[in-house]
């Protein structure tokens, strides 16, 4: 490998060639500030010229983000000239920043709070015009854009556009008054945005949020007409530790579950079991397209970002997709159907209230269609199946309210009826986790055969796209699973084109790492956090009781009580949904 | 001079991509202060903030654009010093006829 010497602050050092003046920097002690640069998402774009340094012979700074080291470069990183450019840098951003510290929800986790501390910048002496004008568009059910305390770094955009493929978000307008948002000024809702929130976890300020619902669940939990249940999905269950100090990964399962109760909640359940129902209702419906001639190859349905994502972008496909629920508008439906009955309640005094690791469930929540209980009631006032969706973040914040010492709390376990999860589910938060938890039941249902390794290693990790093949019963089934929107429109580009006919099954989670990496996580959440979380799900799966959804005994009760079986009448009223091309937004200027 | 620098910046400023901090930042700050030099509201506080605002932009910004829009303005200051000291005085002893082209230039 060819490498190239030069001298950081006097300092030799020498680097593989390519190698920016940043990590060359680093290499000899010298963490050079940065903004807007994010290695992670390959975010490089030099736009907030904190990072300058010198290089003898030129006249004007470089930034070290984006800028090659050279054989013989002399580099300057704190000259006089240059700590004056990168401060005064800072004071123009924080003259043109909306200053709310105090009430930002990004308070005490935000990179320009933390790099005004860093560079010890302790006044601002400009001001003048500021962003003050453009209005919050709180027009999506899930993301909040608040350009006033937009930096314009622009790695919403670098996500939007080559992680996600959406490209909602552009740099328009000129000189101070451009601006970040979608296409021609419209609002968020008014575009293909598909609400997966990866803009909101790059986001170095608070000008791209989660709608907090925390006011919704206070009131509930504060209504004594109400009767409150929670479900905790799969990927908090190790992320949420995080936020108190505990390494990514580390299963506070039991921590959660305590302090949900010290909450008020007044039943605390998984929705692990409502993944192993998905498993259940997701695998049959599998076995009987391949068994029946039915649309293959089958894909996911549990990533709602994913859903908008074909809704939006490949509604010829959707055929394709599973007409499984997702397993927190499975739990929605029954907890004020099966749950209600079970324990006497009104359903409409039972308000559901999700901890989930996306954004996008808030909108998967408040479809006109998520409403199976009333339905099935037959009464309006049960409305919602899913009253409030509540990200890890908004749900860090409420314990962090409530004076809860998270980690001091003993480890509890979920109520009854709805509370056992297996490995399975638990798995659901790491990509690929959903097609190994289907093929750990589907080969057992189909051969009635048990399987002698449940582990199905081909399908997991950070590849984009991963592949297997299992045989069942004669049949090869071949299985793919990508995560990220990119890898999946390369894969659902291929479908169109015909390309994937002898594939039966292909799971799809919109966010990168699958849910633990999910745009409501907690921030920062980067390769490596993702990479710990995929861990911490597996560590879990290996340490529970059951590992094999159909072996969940609270869904075996579940089916012999209320459902009858996978794919029956009631499955179908409650479980299952329909989708619709939504491409009125695809119109583009 | 103090004018022909304000309305260069006012051109910077509008075909200014707004990509990078000092040029979409920095000029417009650059702006709000020759419009107090110009107004005579402006003290020697704002000129020396000027200088360091003029300064920062010059070899930071992204591209030629804003460095340009910088260096204009580290040279006025430099090579017109009294012009900006007559203005502070509340007097306008231009050495340089304002050219109402620039005007109709950036609008």
């Amino acid at each position: 490998m060819a490498t190239v010497t030069l001298r950081i602050n006097g300092q030799p050092v020498t680097v593989p060639a390519g190698t920016t003046l940043l990590a060359a920097a680093a290499q000899v002690g010298v963490k050079i500030p940065t903004l807007c640069y994010l290695k992670d998402i390959g975010h490089d774009v030099g736009a907030c010229r904190i990072c300058v340094v010198e290089v003898a012979g030129k006249e004007d700074f470089v930034t070290a983000c984006n800028t090659p080291a050279e054989e013989g470069m002399e580099v300057y990183t704190n000259t006089p000239a240059v700590r004056a450019s990168r401060r005064m840098t800072l004071e123009m951003i924080l003259s043109d920043h909306h200053m709310d510290c105090p009430t930002c929800p990004r308070n005490g986790n935000c990179e320009l709070q933390a790099l005004a501390a860093q560079l010890n910048v302790r006044t601002v002496r400009l001001s003048g015009a500021t962003r003050a004008d453009f209005p919050r568009d709180d027009s999506t059910p899930a993301i909040i854009r608040d350009p006033r305390k937009c930096i314009l770094c622009q790695r919403c955009i670098t996500v939007c556009k080559n992680i996600q493929t959406v490209a909602a978000l552009e740099l328009q307008g000129q000189g101070f008054d451009a601006l970040v948002g979608p296409p021609g000024n419209r609002k968020l809702a008014d575009t293909l945005c598909v609400q997966c929130g990866q803009c909101a976890l790059v986001c170095p300020t608070a000008a791209i949020t989660e709608r907090d619902d925390t006011p919704l669940v206070w009131a509930a939990l504060a209504d004594p007409g109400k009767h409150v249940v929670v479900q905790t999905a799969p990927a908090t269950h190790v992320t949420i530790g995080e936020a108190f100090g505990l390494p990514p990964g580390t299963d506070i399962t039991g921590k959660m579950v305590a302090a949900l109760r010290r909450l008020g909640f007044d039943a605390v359940f998984d929705t692990n079991f409502t993944a192993d129902l998905t498993i259940m209702e997701e695998g049959s419906e599998l076995l009987k397209r391949i068994n029946e001639g039915g649309v293959l190859p089958q894909l996911t349905s549990c990533s709602p970002g994913w859903i908008n994502f074909m809704e939006h972008f490949y509604p010829d496909l959707l055929p394709h997709v599973s007409t499984c629920k997702s397993p927190q508008q499975m739990f929605g439906a029954l907890a004020k159907t099966y749950y209600a009955q079970q324990k006497g309640l009104k359903p409409e005094d039972v308000f559901v209230v999700s901890v989930m690791p996306c954004t996008a469930k808030k909108f998967e929540a408040q479809r006109p269609e998520m409403n199976a209980a009333s339905r099935y009631w037959g009464n309006p006032a049960i409305g919602r199946d899913v009253d409030v969706v509540l990200t890890s973040r908004e749900l860090i914040r409420m314990l962090r309210e409530a004076g809860i010492d998270f980690t001091a709390l003993p480890d509890e376990d979920y109520d009854e009826l709805m509370g056992v999860g297996t490995g399975a589910a638990q798995i659901f938060g790491a990509t690929g986790g959903v097609m190994e938890a289907a093929l750990r039941t589907a080969y057992e249902i189909a051969t009635g055969k048990t399987l002698a390794r449940i582990d199905f290693e081909a399908v997991r990790g950070m590849e984009g796209i991963k592949e297997a093949t299992v045989p069942m019963n004669g049949t090869k089934v071949k299985v793919l699973v990508a995560h990220g929107l990119a890898n999946a429109r390369a894969l659902m580009d291929k479908l169109r084109a015909g390309e994937l006919k002898d594939y039966h099954f292909i799971e799809v989670m919109a966010c990168p790492g699958g849910c633990i990496g999910g745009g409501g996580q907690p921030i920062p959440t980067d390769t490596g956090r993702r990479r710990s979380r995929i861990d911490g799900c597996y560590t879990r799966d290996k340490a529970l009781k059951y590992r094999k959804s159909h072996e969940n005994p609270e869904i075996k009760k579940l089916y012999q009580d209320f459902l009858g079986e996978p794919l029956g009448h009631r499955s179908h009223q409650l479980l299952h949904t329909s989708y619709r091309p939504r491409q009125s937004l695809v119109a583009r200027d | 001079m103090v004018e022909m620098v304000k309305y260069f910046l006012d051109f910077v400023q509008k075909e200014s991509c707004g990509a990078c901090v000092p040029c979409r930042v920095g000029t417009k700050r650059g702006q709000e202060l020759l419009e107090r030099v110009l107004k005579g509201e402006a003290t020697g506080e704002d000129i020396a903030l000027l200088s360091e605002v003029a300064k920062a932009v010059a070899p930071a910004a992204r591209c030629d654009l804003g460095r340009m829009a910088g260096k204009a303005l580290v040279y006025a200051l430099e090579c017109c010093q009294n012009e900006f000291a007559a203005h502070l005085a509340g007097s306008c002893s231009g050495t340089v006829a304002p050219n109402l082209g620039w005007q109709a230039i950036v609008g």
